[in-house]
């Protein structure tokens, strides 16, 4: 049941994690085991991110945005954008490009006659070009135009689409505003929640001693016996942290030892009769070297 | 007499006597056994990993709609609503994982859009206990910074309490309730609390408020002061917020002193539990 | 006992039910029929007549033989006549009629018949539709104890004027030699009732002529 958990992700072979000067053996690869009915359409860069985006920013034309044709075999055409796919590509209507492959009779879909079939082939951002309407500033006769650019300021929060979208707007022209075209409305899912269910707010802070959390419950949030939790370290920590002890020879520690024991014993004591001894032989000390010392500034 | 045959046709069971020819022998296409024989009880365990008893979804009846929750939007709800939010969700991955298992068989690897269904589910599981164990942490370090403020909090309130005008005396009172909640952990409820050192702290230090407040004009106010037994804590903290209640009350432990009725302090927390026991009982 | 064919009045004189029995192989789902609660070479001789590689002669090991199911029969010939006709027709699907028997084999869409190494489900599926046959054919009224409901398949492949179906309790299955035993002196019980209202009613009928 590997499917239910998560735990081996991280060394599942990832092709982002490839060493570039590798990766040409994974395109061909690729290349050369896939049927052309499920080769990519676009050119594919391994080590980028295909994955459709879900900022507004990214995608810049979403579902539903007419778009002209300015490359490729059906340049000039006009088109809606239907389906987002990986790595930046837009599948448009029937007026845009397809192909044709053939398709073995094991992946043939329901009411298929025939092995050729014709596909939706997608196009990049810089084929196409978003189409919009503007009013003459002479005429004021409003006029379809391409854009030749679009660019994004500010935000603000649309119904439709439930969240924040930035303003899209023609590049070097704030004032012409282009809206996002409206989504096609969602229904509820069989394990959506209503929204103010979703809202209600039912967990207050009231206590510091009465916890929300039942005691007993808090193991099995959070790992009891976790390695990842702070001050637990296992054996093969404890030993790698450890310094080695160094290696005495027999000399050595018989020195240690001897040492030990004298610090062992207890200390003497000096009685008066000792300090006069030693006071008189400093004394005594003292004395020659003043001797020598002036005998020296004699000469 | 009657003869065989008449007798025969007279009789009423004559039809079951007929002899039956009986079919030739020869073989018959075999018989596949068949589920139909079985019955099932609608409240079998077992129907807990079917959704609407079905054997395998389409793709369109599968929540294609749906988000998971959101860490914010967990974080508004309690620890009952999250424990049963998670149960929903792990039936619902019991499902999903039986039809993916299922489709396996057909197609040897799980199924794309089953999975993306159970990861979107999962991810509401992982973050109910990422807010949990938030949650968990927070209260800790909750109760660590409140040990230290915990007297200058006191002083606060009771500075408050004792300076409330007579017209304040309900604001006064709602802000007593919660904080002997807030900081006692004493519910309003005698059945929610637990008597422990803090419930134990609580009641002393209210029933000494309660007193300075209503009743510090009696006459043996001063030599009743301040309360340090349980017992008499417990009788002063269960009198109405008035100097009537509140006199009686005093009346009532000076009898007790009288009689020599004390709870020892070792003791307590049993003493006291035992007797919130007898009053539920009651 | 069970190493020759018995004739009713033996398996009566011999405290026997009028049973029969049928047994399945667990690694290749073959079916074996018998007159006793036990079987010995002789019945693998007398059903396996042809083997081939996708039919072997099944082994005599016990441990991989199960009960299928038990049937009680109203009298002994009729025990005796079922069993025999069980035979016949196990000989008629590996012998005589072959063609016709796997003709109605079920095929997947490459033509297969499904398997997988020695087992072949449709053995246990020929042998209940040839019990159905034989009991129609030998028009005795029998009482089936089934080890698993989900065997007999649709009910309208069954004659209900002469079969009626039981299953047999799942943890009695796991001590067969004691379930056997009790199945046999139920049926005995059942059979002597069935004997004495036979002759009241032979009484009564002489009494009124």
């Amino acid at each position: 049941m590997s499917y239910l958990t998560k735990a081996g992700e991280r060394f599942r072979l990832d092709l982002k994690r490839i060493p570039k000067h590798r990766l040409p053996y994974f395109e061909k690869l690729q290349r050369e085991t896939q049927p052309p009915f499920i080769r990519p359409q676009l050119e594919v860069d391994l080590h980028a991110d295909g994955a459709v985006p879900e900022d507004p920013k990214k995608l810049k034309y979403l579902v539903g945005d007419r778009v002209l044709i300015v490359k490729g075999a059906k340049t000039g055409n006009v088109c809606k954008i239907s389906r987002h796919v990986e790595h930046g590509g837009y599948i448009l209507d029937e007026n845009g490009p397809s192909t044709t492959v053939v398709v073995p009779k094991q992946f043939w879909t329901e009411g298929q006659r025939s092995h050729v079939v014709t596909f939706p082939k997608p196009v990049t951002e810089d084929q196409i070009k978003l189409i919009t309407q503007i009013e003459d500033d002479v005429t004021h006769e409003t006029k379809t135009v391409a854009v030749e650019n679009v660019e994004f300021k500010g935000t603000y929060y649309d119904e439709d689409y439930k969240k924040e979208m930035p303003y899209r707007m023609v590049y070097g022209d704030d004032d012409l505003v282009i809206p996002w075209p409206r989504p096609t409305p969602k229904e509820d899912g069989p394990l959506s929640t209503e929204v103010n269910t979703v809202r209600e707010r039912t967990y207050f802070v009231e206590s510091v001693i009465k916890d929300d959390i039942p005691s007993d419950a808090l193991d099995s949030i959070r790992k009891k016996h976790s390695k990842w939790r702070r001050g637990k370290l296992t054996k093969t920590e404890v030993k790698r942290l450890t310094p080695p002890e160094m290696p005495l020879t027999e000399t050595k520690k018989a020195y240690l030892a001897e040492r030990e024991a004298k610090k062992q014993q207890p200390r003497a004591l000096i009685t008066d009769e000792m300090k006069a001894f030693l006071g008189k032989k400093v004394r005594e000390h003292e004395v020659k070297v003043i001797k020598q010392l002036e005998e020296l500034q004699d000469l | 007499m009657i003869t065989s045959i008449q007798k025969r046709a007279l009789h009423s069971s004559a039809k079951c006597l007929v002899r039956v020819k009986p079919p030739p022998l020869t073989i018959r296409p075999p018989i596949a056994p068949t589920v139909k024989n079985f019955e099932v009880n609608d409240d079998h365990p077992l129907w807990q990993f079917f959704h609407d008893k079905k054997y395998l979804r389409s793709y369109e009846d599968l929540d294609n709609a749906g988000r998971p929750w959101t860490v914010p939007e967990l974080r508004r709800k309690s620890f009952d609503d999250l424990h049963s939010l998670w149960y929903t969700c792990l039936k619902e991955r019991n499902i999903l994982a039986r039809e993916i298992q299922v489709l396996q068989a057909e197609i040897d690897q799980p199924d794309q859009q089953f999975m993306a269904a159970s990861d979107r589910v999962r991810e509401t599981m992982w973050r109910i206990r990422h807010v949990l164990s938030e949650r968990a942490h927070a209260q800790q370090n909750a109760r660590e910074v409140f040990e230290q403020s915990e007297e200058e909090l006191l002083d606060d309130f009771k500075k408050y309490y004792l300076d409330a005008s007579k017209d304040e005396d309900a604001d006064v009172q709602d802000a007593l309730k919660r904080l002997q909640l807030a900081v006692f952990g004493i519910s309003e409820v005698i059945d929610e609390n637990k008597v422990d050192k803090h419930f134990i702290k609580g009641i002393k230090f209210i029933s000494n408020l309660k007193l300075e407040r209503y009743s510090s004009d009696h006459e043996k106010y001063s030599e009743l002061t301040p309360i340090t037994d349980a017992g008499e804590a417990l009788v002063i903290f269960h009198a109405e917020p008035t100097a009537e209640s509140l006199n009686e009350s005093i009346d009532a432990v000076l009898e007790m002193r009288q009689n020599g009725v004390s709870v020892d302090r070792y003791d307590e927390i049993e003493t006291i539990q035992a007797y919130l026991n007898k009053l539920l009982e009651e | 006992m069970s190493n020759r064919f018995r004739s009713a009045n033996w398996l009566a004189k011999n405290g026997y039910a009028p049973q029969v029995f049928l047994f399945r192989n667990l690694e290749s789902g073959q079916v074996l029929y018998s007159q006793l609660p036990t079987f010995t070479d002789y019945q693998i001789k007398t059903q396996f007549q042809r083997p081939n590689w996708q039919n072997k002669r099944p082994s005599l090991r016990r441990d991989i033989w199960r009960l299928m199911a038990v049937v009680d029969c109203d009298t002994y010939e009729g025990s005796v006549k079922l069993y025999e006709n069980l035979v016949q027709l196990r000989s008629m699907r590996d012998l005589t009629l072959k063609d016709v028997a796997m003709r109605f084999r079920p095929r997947n869409k490459d033509g297969n018949i499904w398997y997988s190494a020695q087992f072949r489900p449709i053995y246990t599926q020929e042998a209940v539709a040839d019990l159905a046959t034989s009991i129609e054919n030998a028009q005795t009224k029998s009482k089936i104890h089934w080890e698993d409901e989900w065997r007999k398949g649709e009910m309208s492949n069954w004659d209900g004027n002469l079969v009626t179906h039981e299953s047999i309790d799942r943890v009695a299955l796991q001590t067969p030699k004691a379930l056997l035993e009790e199945l046999k002196e139920k049926a005995k019980v059942e059979f002597n009732k069935l004997k004495t209202v036979d002759v009241e009613e032979q009484q009564q009928s002489q009494q009124t002529v």
